[in-house]
C-alpha cells in the first residue's frame, strides 16, 4: 500500500519538482488531504459503523464527528432493525405534539435542523438503549508516514488530483494543461467509481 | 514481457533508449504498476457495463464468517479485492440485492438467519450476506484483483500478454505527462492508445449466438 509519502514524492516528479523547491512535502499532504476528503464525499464509497448508547428520556443525538452521510440507524430494543428516516413536516401533520411523545423503544429518526450533526428519535424513549449507525465516513487525515484508509486502486485518482491542485497554483512552475489533464482525469476516476458503486 | 523489457520499451520512447536519464527507473516502473491497476479497473467497468470478461483477472477465496455474521468485510479478509463478480454458497451462487431491497423484503433482514440467498457491498468496503448463516459458515468469493506490484527485472505481469504492451502506453503517457504543456500533445496520442486497448480491444463485440 501506498504511504501519502509515496504519493507526494510521485507528485513531486510530476511537478517536475523533486527537491521541494516550489511544493514542500507539507503542503502537497494538504492538498492529499483535500483528495481524500473529495473523493470520498462525492462517492460515499467509505462505509463505517458507530455505536452510541441511549439515554432515557433524552431525545437528541451527536452523529459521529466523521459522518458525511447516514446510510443506517438501529436500536438494540428495536430488534435491531431499521429506524425509519421521518421529517419534521411529516411528523408535525401525523402528530403535532410528536416532540413530546414518549415510548419504550423509538421507531424514527429526524435529522434535527438546528445543529445538522444531530438527530432526533421519535418516540422519545422511556429506556436506556444503544444507538447504531453505519454511515459514509471522511477517512482521517493523513500524515506523511501514514497509508490511506481508501483501498489501494482509488489512491492514483489522489495523486491526480494533487498534481491538479498544484499544478494550478500560480507560480514559476504554473501548468494549466497539466492541471486540466489531471482533473479531468481525476473527475474520470470519480465517475467511474460512482459508477461500480451504483451499479446493479 | 518482464519488467524490464517493459521498462526498457517505455524509455525508448521517451528518448531514453540508452537508460533513465531525465526520468528514473522508479518512477517508470511505478507507472507501469499504476497502469496494471488502471487496467483492471477498467475491465471490471467493461464487466459491470457489458458483463465482458475478456481481461478480467478474477481469483476466488472462501471466507469463513464469524459467529453467523451477516457482514463481510473484503478490505481485511481479502488484501488484494478490487470488486466483487460472484458470491456463492455451499457451491450455490447468491442473487445480488440491495440493502433497500432486503429492507423492503424484510424490515428485520441483518437479523434473519438461514441459508444465505443474496449478497450485496455497501460503499466499496462492507459486503453483506442474506439471510446470515445460522452458524459460522464458509463463503465463497469470485473477486476482481489488483495484481501483485511488479519490483524484479523478471517479474512478468498478471494480466495477460496481448495487453502488455498498453501498459506500455500508460506509463510512457503518464511519464510524458510531467513535461505537461511541452508534450501533452503526444502524451494523449499514448493514453488514446491505451485506453483503446483498454476498453475496446478487450470488450470485442459479442459473437452472435448460432440458432437451433
Amino acid at each position: 500500500m501506498a504511504t501519502a509519502q509515496s504519493l507526494v514524492s510521485q507528485a513531486q516528479l510530476l511537478l517536475l519538482d523533486p527537491e521541494e523547491v516550489v511544493w514542500s512535502s507539507t503542503v502537497l499532504l494538504g492538498y492529499l488531504n483535500e483528495a481524500q476528503r473529495d473523493f470520498a464525499l462525492r462517492t460515499r464509497g467509505y462505509v463505517a459503523e458507530a455505536s452510541q448508547a441511549v439515554t432515557a428520556s433524552v431525545s437528541l443525538y451527536t452523529l459521529p464527528s466523521d459522518c458525511l452521510g447516514i446510510d443506517w440507524v438501529d436500536t438494540a430494543n428495536f430488534g435491531g432493525s431499521q429506524l425509519q428516516e421521518a421529517s419534521t413536516k411529516e411528523l408535525d401533520w401525523a402528530s403535532p405534539n410528536w416532540m413530546a411523545s414518549t415510548a419504550s423503544v423509538a421507531s424514527y429518526y429526524v435529522r434535527d435542523r438546528q445543529a445538522q450533526k444531530q438527530i432526533r428519535l421519535y418516540p422519545i424513549p422511556t429506556s436506556t438503549d444503544t444507538l447504531g449507525y453505519r454511515f459514509f465516513s471522511r477517512p482521517a487525515d493523513l500524515a506523511l508516514a501514514s497509508t490511506s484508509s481508501l483501498p489501494q486502486w482509488t489512491h492514483q485518482f489522489l495523486l491526480f488530483y494533487l498534481v491538479a491542485r498544484a499544478a494550478g497554483d500560480e507560480g514559476d512552475l504554473q501548468d494549466d494543461t497539466k492541471a486540466g489533464h489531471f482533473r479531468e482525469r481525476y473527475e474520470a476516476g470519480v465517475s467511474l467509481v460512482k459508477e461500480i458503486l451504483n451499479a446493479r | 514481457m518482464t519488467l524490464s523489457e517493459i521498462r526498457t520499451d517505455v524509455l525508448r520512447r521517451l528518448g531514453e533508449a540508452s537508460g533513465a536519464v531525465f526520468y528514473t527507473t522508479a518512477e517508470i516502473d511505478f507507472w507501469i504498476n499504476q497502469a496494471q491497476i488502471d487496467f483492471c479497473l477498467l475491465q471490471v467497468a467493461n464487466f459491470i457495463r457489458r458483463k465482458t470478461t475478456t481481461g478480467l483477472l478474477e481469483k476466488t477465496t472462501t471466507v469463513a464468517t464469524t459467529g453467523g455474521d451477516w457482514r463481510l468485510y473484503p478490505y481485511t479478509l481479502m488484501a488484494d479485492f478490487l470488486w466483487p463478480t460472484r458470491v456463492s454458497f455451499g457451491g450455490k451462487a447468491l442473487l445480488r440485492a440491495t440493502q433497500k431491497d432486503l429492507a423492503r423484503w424484510d424490515q428485520d433482514w441483518q437479523n434473519a438467519a438461514g441459508d444465505p440467498l443474496h449478497w450485496g457491498i455497501l460503499g466499496l468496503n462492507l459486503m453483506y450476506i442474506y439471510p446470515r448463516p445460522a452458524a459460522p459458515a464458509n463463503i465463497d468469493v469470485t473477486y476482481a484483483y489488483v495484481p501483485p506490484s511488479l519490483s524484479a527485472d523478471g517479474d512478468i505481469p498478471a494480466i495477460g500478454l496481448e495487453f502488455h504492451h498498453l501498459l506500455e502506453n500508460y506509463a510512457t503517457y503518464m511519464a510524458l505527462m510531467k513535461e505537461g504543456v511541452a508534450r501533452s500533445e503526444r502524451a494523449l496520442v499514448y493514453s488514446m492508445e491505451y485506453l483503446m486497448g483498454a476498453g475496446t480491444q478487450a470488450d470485442p463485440e459479442p459473437i452472435p449466438r448460432r440458432k437451433g
